[in-house]
C-alpha cells in the first residue's frame, strides 16, 4: 500500500518506520524546519513537499497525518475522497482551546471543575485574588507546555508567583492560558480509536508521568514515561462516564484518529482534564507493543470507517524516554546542544530488541552508519515493553536501556512504581479498574 | 443574477410559550441550531439538549415563529439551579441570587435577527418574568455581534463582567443582569416601538 505521512515534528516517524517495515510504500514529509534531519538514513523517502505526493498516494492509498493544526486539512481531502488518519478540524480545536474542550464534556454530562481562559496575566492575578485557591496554569494553544504549573498553596500565592514572573518574561501577545483548579486523585487517560462512525479495537488506558525527575519531582516535561494497558470491557465505570459519551460528538464532527481523555479520579468524582484528538505521544510508540495486526491495514480501515478486528496482546506496557540535557528545555549555546552526539546500541540489542526501541530525534550517518542525535533538544529515544506484569515489563526496560549509551544521558527509572504502590490499589477500591 | 430582497412583515411575527415536549419541536430546533450556529458552537448532543429543556416545566421556554415557521427559541432557566455548573465556567459568578432565571439559549435564524425578532423574545420573557414575580434575569452575551450592547442599550441591562474566551467560543462575553421593575418596564416599551419601525 501507498502512505503518506504527513508530520508536523516528525512525532510520527516511528510510525512510519513501522510502515515502511511492514512493506508499504511510505513517503514522509516532516514540515518543521528544525526536525528535518530526523529519521535521514532511517526513513527511505522523505519528501519536500507532500502536495505534490497526492496523486501518488491516491484515492487507494492511505494519509497520515501525526500531530494537531491539520485539521482544516485533513477534512478538506477527506471531502475529496482521499483516506486520511489522524484528526480533524473540530477535534484540534477540542484539544487547543481547553474551555471548549470543557464545554462540551459538561455538555455530554460530564463533571467539570472551576476554570477561565485569560489573554492578560494582570486579570488572571487579580482573578486569583479575588477567587483564592490552589489554581494549575494550563498554556492553551501550544506544542510546548513548559508554562503549565500546578498551584500547591491553598491561597493561591505560589501561582500569583508564577504569574509574575510570566509577566516579566513573556511577551503580552503570547497570553493565552486557563485557570483551573487543582483537583486531587488519580491522573489516567483512557482512549479508543475512532473511524468516524464507531469505536474501533479495545480500550486503552493509560498513566503519564509529565514530571523530570523520579517521585513525581521537577519541572513538567512532555513526558519522561507512561504505562498503559488495553481492556475490551465497555462496561468500565471509567470508561462509560468519559470516552464513551463522546461517540455523538465524534460522529458529528467526522473524527478518525485516536481519541483520548485525560483524568483525574477520586473515589467519588471523575474530572475530564483535556482531550488528545490524535495520536498520543509516546502512547503511539507503546501502542505498538500491543497491536498484533499490521499498522496499514488497520489505519486504512479507520480511514474508510470500516469496522476492524484488531489484533492486541494483553498485558501490562511501559515505555521510557531516553533524554540528553538540555531535555526539557532548548540549548541557548551550542556547547549545551546534543546536537551530533553518537547514539550508541548494543548490535545484539538492536539486532533482537528494534522493535522495542524507538528512535525519535535521531538520524543514521551514511558516511559510518552509526547513529546520532538529531536535534538541539535532546529527545533521543525510547523503550517500550509489554509482558504480563509491569513488573517484568519495566525489567525489560530497564534491561534494553543498559545496552544504550548516550554521553550524558538520563531517563527515570521509577515509571510506573507510583502506580503499582499508591494509584492501582486506589482505582481497584473505588472500583475503576 | 441580483438576490431579491424579501421584506419582513412584522406582524407576521408571534411568539409561543413552550410548555410540552415533542419531537417535531425538537427536531425543528436542531434544524434552526444548524442555520443559526457554526459546528463549533452547536450542542454536542442537540437532540437530547432540547428534549431536557423542553421537558423541565421549570425553564421558560420560548418560541418565535414568522408566518408558523421556527425562525427563534429562547430557554431561560432557574439561576440557583443552574449556578453550580455555570460558576465551572465563570467562577466570578456569585451563589446567592435569588429569582434571578438565567438565559441559557437564544437562537435566531440569521434572516430575523435584526428585524424585530429578538427585541420580541425579550420582551416576552420580561412579560414572563414579570408573571412570575421575578427579580430579573442574567445572561453572558456575545460581544462582537453586538448582542451584549444591544441588551445593555434596549433593555438597560448592567454588565457585571466580562470574560475571554466565553464557552471556547474564542470571544468575549459579556456577563449581564437585568432587575426587573415596573419603572423600567415602562421605560423599555418606550423604546421597543422605534425599534420595531426601524426594523
Amino acid at each position: 500500500m501507498r502512505i503518506l505521512v504527513v508530520s508536523m515534528d516528525a512525532s510520527g516517524g516511528d510510525l512510519a518506520w513501522r510502515l515502511q517495515e511492514e512493506g508499504n510504500e511510505v513517503k514522509t514529509y516532516i514540515h518543521k524546519k528544525a526536525h528535518q534531519k530526523h529519521y535521514d538514513g532511517i526513513l527511505e523517502n522523505k519528501i519536500k513537499d507532500w502536495e505534490k505526493e497526492l496523486h501518488w498516494v491516491g484515492k487507494k492509498g492511505l494519509i497520515v497525518f501525526d500531530y494537531s493544526g491539520m485539521g482544516e486539512i485533513q477534512d478538506s481531502l477527506r471531502k475529496k475522497g482521499y483516506n486520511v488518519v489522524g484528526g480533524c478540524r473540530i477535534g484540534d480545536l477540542l484539544e487547543g482551546n481547553r474551555k471548549f474542550g470543557q464545554r462540551i464534556f459538561s455538555q455530554v454530562g460530564m463533571e467539570i471543575e472551576a476554570s477561565r481562559t485569560f489573554y492578560c496575566i494582570d486579570e488572571a492575578i487579580d482573578f486569583i485574588r479575588r477567587n483564592p485557591a490552589a489554581w494549575v496554569i494550563k498554556q492553551n494553544g501550544q506544542l510546548d507546555k513548559d508554562l503549565n504549573y500546578v498551584g500547591k498553596l491553598e491561597d493561591g500565592r505560589d501561582t500569583i508567583a508564577v504569574l509574575e514572573l510570566y509577566k516579566k518574561i513573556l511577551p503580552k501577545t503570547f497570553v493565552n492560558l486557563d485557570l483551573q483548579k487543582r483537583i486531587d486523585g488519580v491522573e489516567i487517560g483512557v482512549g479508543r480509536y475512532f473511524n468516524g462512525k464507531d469505536w474501533v479495537g479495545p480500550i486503552e488506558f493509560n498513566i503519564e508521568h509529565k514530571s523530570l525527575f523520579p517521585g513525581g519531582l521537577g519541572p513538567k516535561t512532555y513526558e519522561m514515561g507512561t504505562i498503559m494497558w488495553y481492556s475490551d470491557n465497555e462496561k468500565n465505570k471509567l470508561y462509560q462516564a468519559t470516552t464513551a459519551r463522546m461517540k455523538k460528538f465524534l460522529q458529528n464532527i467526522g473524527f478518525i484518529g485516536d481519541f483520548e481523555i485525560n483524568c483525574i479520579v477520586s473515589k467519588d468524582h471523575i474530572f475530564p482534564l483535556e482531550a488528545t484528538t490524535r495520536f498520543g505521544y509516546p502512547a503511539l510508540q507503546l501502542q505498538a507493543q500491543f497491536h498484533q495486526s499490521p499498522w496499514g491495514e488497520f489505519l486504512l480501515a479507520l480511514a474508510r470507517g470500516k469496522k476492524y478486528d484488531l489484533k492486541w496482546k494483553k498485558g501490562m506496557g511501559i515505555i521510557n524516554l531516553v533524554a540528553a540535557p538540555p531535555f526539557p528545555y532548548h540549548a541557548r549555546e551550542p556547547r549545551q546542544s546534543s546536537e551530533g552526539m553518537e547514539v550508541i546500541i548494543d548490535p545484539k540489542t538492536f539486532k533482537h530488541k528494534r522493535k522495542n526501541i524507538h528512535l525519535e530525534e535521531v538520524y543514521q550517518s551514511k558516511k559510518d552508519g552509526k547513529l546520532y542525535v538529531s536535534s538541539e533538544q535532546g529527545y533521543v529515544l525510547h523503550v517500550s515493553s509489554v509482558k504480563d506484569t509491569l513488573f517484568e515489563a519495566r525489567a525489560e526496560v530497564l534491561e534494553i536501556i543498559k545496552d544504550i549509551t548516550i554521553p550524558k544521558m538520563f531517563f527515570r527509572n521509577d515509571i510506573g512504581a507510583k502506580f503499582l504502590n499508591e494509584e492501582k490499589p486506589k482505582l481497584k477500591k473505588w472500583g475503576y479498574i | 443574477m441580483k438576490k431579491s430582497k424579501r421584506t419582513i412583515e412584522q406582524d407576521k411575527f408571534s411568539v409561543e410559550i413552550l410548555d410540552h415536549n415533542s419531537k417535531r419541536v425538537v427536531d425543528e430546533l436542531v434544524c434552526l441550531e444548524e442555520k443559526c450556529f457554526p459546528l463549533e458552537m452547536r450542542n454536542p448532543s442537540s437532540d437530547d439538549y432540547y428534549s431536557a429543556v423542553l421537558n423541565d416545566p421549570k425553564n421558560i421556554s420560548l418560541l418565535l415563529k414568522y408566518k408558523g415557521k421556527v425562525v427563534g427559541f429562547l430557554v431561560a432557566k432557574e439561576y440557583k439551579r443552574v449556578y453550580d455548573s455555570l460558576s465551572n465556567h465563570d467562577p466570578d459568578l456569585r451563589e446567592n441570587k435569588k429569582r434571578l432565571f438565567y438565559v441559557d439559549l437564544i437562537q435566531i435564524h440569521p434572516r430575523f435577527k435584526i428585524n424585530g425578532g429578538l427585541s420580541l423574545l425579550v420582551s416576552k420573557l420580561i412579560e414572563k418574568a414579570l408573571e412570575k414575580d421575578l427579580q430579573g434575569f442574567c445572561l453572558h452575551a456575545r460581544k462582537k455581534n453586538g448582542l451584549s450592547q444591544f441588551l445593555q442599550k434596549i433593555f438597560d441591562c448592567k454588565r457585571l463582567h466580562s470574560i475571554d474566551n466565553w464557552l471556547g467560543f474564542g470571544e468575549q462575553f459579556d456577563y449581564l443582569e437585568f432587575a426587573i421593575n415596573k419603572k423600567i418596564v415602562k421605560k423599555i416599551i418606550g423604546k421597543l416601538n422605534p425599534i420595531h419601525a426601524l426594523n
